[in-house]
């Protein structure tokens, strides 16, 4: 018989580094949909061309802004609470949360704008 | 227990919770905000790939709604995560919400919506 690995003496689902991890992939893939909606407003020959590039160009720095905050906040976590024990508390995300929904509301209107012009 | 509260917080009382409910409730958001920007890149799709409808403008109303829908989702999961984190600190139950039953029916409308429209396209030739 194949001996047990030894125990950690830690269980999985405590280790912080799964949620932290988790979190920032969060982070990342939400600039998707970004991405796509930038390449095909850059791909397509569509009036008005400043509007559509404006666009474009409104997508990708929300998605670099997404990126940024998503990158600060899990730099901010791993070093400042790089082992929280369950029960400890971490600072929420406000700011972030505030920052980035302001933002998609700001290019879901330009987006509606634009779409609502074009020929 | 530390606690680093910033400028932006929506309530500061009660305590931080378990640090797993914080950055759930935060993927939560993020996932609700994804959704948003999806909604929000179907709208470009819709005038880029789609070709005409029968009717003109067809397109660009459905490309509006869909925008719209994610701005407005965008703000709504904001306020979801305010009050989810505050119940959370507060230690009480979660609050219950509407928004997948709501998302739901707006793109059931959207695709009764569509459908239409490929039906009478497709008799008119």
């Amino acid at each position: 018989m194949a001996p047990r690995p030894r125990s950690t003496g830690r269980r999985l689902r405590d280790r912080p580094g799964r949620q932290l991890e988790r979190t920032e992939l969060a982070w990342e893939r939400s600039t998707l949909s970004l991405v796509a909606a930038a390449v095909l407003l850059l791909l397509r020959h569509v009036e008005p061309t400043w509007g559509r590039i404006a666009l474009a160009v409104a997508d990708l720095a929300l998605a670099l802004l997404v990126i940024a905050l998503g990158r600060r906040r899990g730099h901010l976590l791993r070093t400042r609470h790089p082992r929280p024990a369950p029960g400890d508390g971490v600072p929420d995300a406000s700011r972030e949360v505030l920052l980035v929904s302001a933002g998609a509301m700001t290019v879901a209107l330009a987006t509606a704008v634009l779409v609502a012009v074009q020929r | 227990m530390t606690s680093e509260r910033t400028d932006a917080e929506p309530d500061d009382t009660g305590s931080d919770p378990d640090y797993r409910f914080t950055l759930a409730n935060e993927r939560t958001f993020l996932a609700w905000f994804r959704t948003a920007l999806a909604l929000i890149a179907g709208g470009v799709a819709v005038v880029q790939l789609v070709p005409e409808f029968a009717f003109p403008g067809a397109r660009h109303v459905l490309g509006v709604l869909l925008a719209a829908m994610g701005g407005g989702l965008a703000l709504v999961s904001v306020r979801r995560w305010q009050r989810v984190q505050t119940a959370m600190r507060r230690d009480q139950d979660l609050p219950p919400t509407r928004m997948p039953a709501l998302l739901g029916l707006g793109l059931a409308a959207l695709t009764a919506f569509v459908l239409v429209l490929i039906v009478v396209s497709s008799v008119r030739g």
